[in-house]
């Protein structure tokens, strides 16, 4: 029996661990909710979306006559994903159940918010270890910021927008993985995949763009990497030929999926985003802007500030990043997940200076980090590293 | 694990396992006033440590025994430490969260929302400010002026006149309407809108301004005066007095000061009672009462100035308005009826829309028909246009 049992832990222990995961994950967030009304304000404008679908046979009306009075406003093609996505799986999940609506809302955002361990885990077994793997997916899950936006009973797009670059960039790695071994059926059908998740998230936030330059930063700076080793700018291009060539499909399925509706906008803004997000504030204009008055846009951070708000996990990937450039520099190994914790750590960061709110998106970097950095000090507890460099 | 499991481990995981699931459950079973106290605090560390100390015990008695490495003592050592990091850091901070965060909707505004629902006409518009335009379509299914989705979005409307691009009318208390017209067609900013008609004095403003957001064909527009907006004068005023031709400065912001009763002391000798609201170190209002009729005072130092105005309830629960306008503070006092909170206005603030309508329940307004209050938070007047 005992030895059953440990046979059992040794081959499973993976997935009892992300199960445990996503149900605490869900649990903490549906806990002691105890009011008959959904928790923030946003919450109502995709529940009332969620509920348009359902009672319009599966689509958002063409108009919605409750907004802008006293015309209404046509309702145009635009980032609806998520609320599709919550209506399709609320109809499937009331016609298995029985549950209703109000039900559901307090409980599809708490369940976005758990899964958010299975893509991390993904990521991060594809770039380290099952074991940081399985920390990182613990530390996302229950990172306070994303906690907060992701509670039970606030079916706001938090959820969605934390979970699709996840999956994105979960599938993206494996692909870079898979296609670094050799061009093959499986490399294909992987960009496939991961240029079909990356339209799909374009469906899904305006603020999109930083997972395409996440890959794009990505593969360049794979590639001069190369060059500065080699010297040598075309041998250092040809032997990246599979990677950019499952690039090249990536980016043309989400062009493919994109550009027929919204036109020119998902190449102009995927260039222009990182730049224009900052003119958000502006009030050169005819009319007010009203976002100056926006709470949550307003405070620009700084280095001391974006520490005090994270805390101690800060100082976890830091630790990290000096770990991983340690071991790169003694065995050139871990390249991949050094770059990209540097462009998930810088982007936010440019981001936080602007505004205090965006730290929310250290989350997933810091998750990351601390997961490799337990995972190499278990590695060396346990004897199966001998040292930092290994 | 990579590392090899023998049946010793294994038990050994088990016990680690029941004992952390125990420590996440037994956290859960708890409402934010719980988990906040410091009694439950301390038995939860108590019980997170002890545990964790068993543990240790348990697998250095294992070790001792021989059954485990250095190796695996250490990494069970380890793999606690991660355990309470991950509850000290993570785990607890988000129960605290979960159970305490609590709502934006509160059970006034929920109560006002379905009260509008099932009282008003379909087509009936309600206006107020951008923040709850979703909770109003949502929970009350009534058209909105704007919400959190249509903040910066405006109105164009025909128009006979002939006039071509942007031209500024100025209203009172320096409100800007800024109009760009084109082609036959009048466009307005439906926030400076709404800020005017909050920040206006002029009622009949704030109805022409409303009269151009009735759905067509019907007769009802109610509008939602709500303490929230107290708060966020700041910005209503802002944008209704915001002119794209004031750079840097657009726009001005006028403030509602809310200040908490700190004390209130009995002056034997003059039959007097005084309330101190104090808002900064060296600052605070004072009110004395005397008779049952109350003066209001700024003291700034050991100085006394007196305010111009207030409005208070007395002893036996008249409302009573006092005004002195040789007095060296212009502004107005607003007492609370129970005397907790006072609130000074500038005169910028005294007789705009919203102080007639959240402060004075719509009294001496013509066209602002007061029809129900929710707990003081939410107050709802039907527009009237006649």
């Amino acid at each position: 029996m005992k030895q059953k049992l440990a046979s059992i832990l040794l081959r499973r222990w993976v997935i009892i661990a992300l199960i445990l995961i996503i149900v605490f994950g869900a649990y903490v967030r549906l806990v002691d909710y105890r009011w008959p009304y959904l928790r923030n304000i946003d919450s109502y404008n995709f529940a009332r979306d969620i509920e348009d679908i359902i009672s319009n046979h599966g689509a958002l009306p063409a108009r919605n006559e409750l907004a802008q009075a006293p015309f209404g406003v046509d309702r145009v093609i635009s980032q609806d994903f998520y609320v599709y996505f919550a209506a399709y799986v609320y109809m499937f999940y009331h016609a298995a159940t029985g549950t209703e609506m109000f039900q559901f809302l307090l409980l599809f955002p708490a369940l976005l918010g758990a899964l958010l361990a299975v893509p991390m885990y993904f990521l991060v077994k594809t770039l380290y270890d099952k074991k940081a793997a399985v920390m990182a997916a613990a530390f996302i899950v229950f990172d306070t910021a994303i906690m907060a936006r992701t509670l039970a009973g606030d079916p706001d797009s938090d959820g969605i927008v934390l979970i699709m670059p996840l999956i994105v960039l979960a599938l993206y790695f494996m692909t870079y993985k898979i296609s670094s071994a050799g061009f093959t059926k499986k490399t294909i059908i992987m960009s496939l995949l991961t240029g079909l998740s990356l339209a799909a998230w374009y469906y899904t936030w305006s603020g999109y763009w930083f997972v395409v330059w996440i890959i794009t930063s990505f593969l360049l700076a794979k590639i001069v990497i190369r060059f500065f080793g080699t010297k040598k700018i075309m041998y250092s291009i040809r032997s990246f030929k599979t990677q950019i060539f499952s690039y090249a499909i990536i980016i043309a399925i989400l062009l493919l999926l994109t550009v027929p509706v919204f036109g020119a906008s998902p190449i102009v803004s995927t260039v222009t985003g990182p730049f224009s997000f900052q003119e958000i504030k502006s009030e050169a204009k005819t009319f007010p802007n009203v976002y100056v008055s926006v709470a949550e846009l307003q405070a620009p951070g700084d280095a001391k500030e974006i520490i005090n708000r994270i805390g101690m996990p800060f100082f976890f990937l830091v630790f990290s990043l000096i770990y991983l450039l340690y071991s790169f520099a003694k065995k050139r190994q871990h390249a991949d997940i050094i770059i990209l914790l540097l462009i998930w750590f810088v982007g936010p960061f440019i981001a936080t200076l602007a505004a205090i709110r965006f730290t929310i998106l250290f989350s997933a970097p810091i998750a990351i980090g601390t997961g490799i950095l337990f995972s190499k000090i278990l590695r060396l507890t346990s004897g199966e590293d001998k040292s930092m460099d290994d | 694990m990579e590392a090899k499991i023998n049946k010793y481990t294994a038990v050994m995981a088990v016990i680690v396992l029941a004992y952390a699931v125990f420590i996440l459950v037994f956290a859960a079973q708890t409402t934010c006033g719980v988990i906040q106290s410091q009694q439950w605090q301390e038995n939860y560390s108590l019980a997170l440590y002890a545990g964790a100390a068993v543990i240790i015990v348990l697998i250095s008695i294992m070790r001792a025994s021989k059954v485990f490495t250095n190796h695996e003592l250490m990494t069970f050592i380890v793999l606690l430490i991660i355990f309470l990091l991950f509850v000290n850091i993570y785990y607890m901070e988000s129960l605290k969260i979960s159970e305490c965060a609590g709502t934006v909707l509160s059970n006034n505004w929920w109560e006002a929302l379905n009260w509008i629902k099932n009282n008003t006409k379909e087509c009936a518009v309600v206006a107020t400010y951008w923040d709850p335009g979703h909770f109003i379509t949502g929970i009350a299914r009534r058209p909105v002026v704007f919400d959190g989705a249509s903040q910066g979005s405006t109105i164009t409307l025909p128009t006979n006149d002939t006039r071509n691009g942007i031209v500024i009318e100025p209203e009172d208390h320096g409100i800007s309407r800024v109009l760009f017209f084109k082609d036959g067609t009048v466009t307005r900013a439906r926030i400076q809108d709404i800020g005017t008609t909050l920040f206006t004095s002029n009622e009949s403003l704030a109805v022409k301004t409303l009269k151009d957001y009735k759905k067509p064909g019907c007769d009802e527009l109610y509008y939602i005066a709500s303490s929230d907006l107290i708060g966020k004068s700041q910005w209503w005023t802002y944008f209704a007095t915001w002119n794209p031709t004031n750079a840097p400065n657009y726009g001005k912001a006028y403030n509602y000061v809310i200040v908490p009763l700190e004390g209130a002391k009995p002056i034997l000798d003059q039959n007097a009672v005084a309330f101190m609201y104090r808002f900064a170190q060296n600052s605070a209002f004072v009110l004395y009462e005397v008779n049952n009729t109350i003066r209001p005072f700024l003291q700034q130092q050991n100085t006394l100035f007196k305010v111009e105005k207030m409005w208070y309830t007395d002893r036996n629960g008249e409302t009573k308005a006092y005004s002195d306008p040789t007095a060296d503070i212009k502004g107005t006092i607003w007492l609370d009826s129970s005397r907790q909170t006072l609130l000074f206005m500038t005169p910028e603030l005294e007789n705009s829309m919203f102080t007639r309508m959240f402060l004075f329940s719509g009294y001496g307004l013509k066209n602002f028909e007061f029809v129900k209050a929710w707990g003081g938070e939410v107050k709802l007047f039907k527009v009237n246009f006649d």
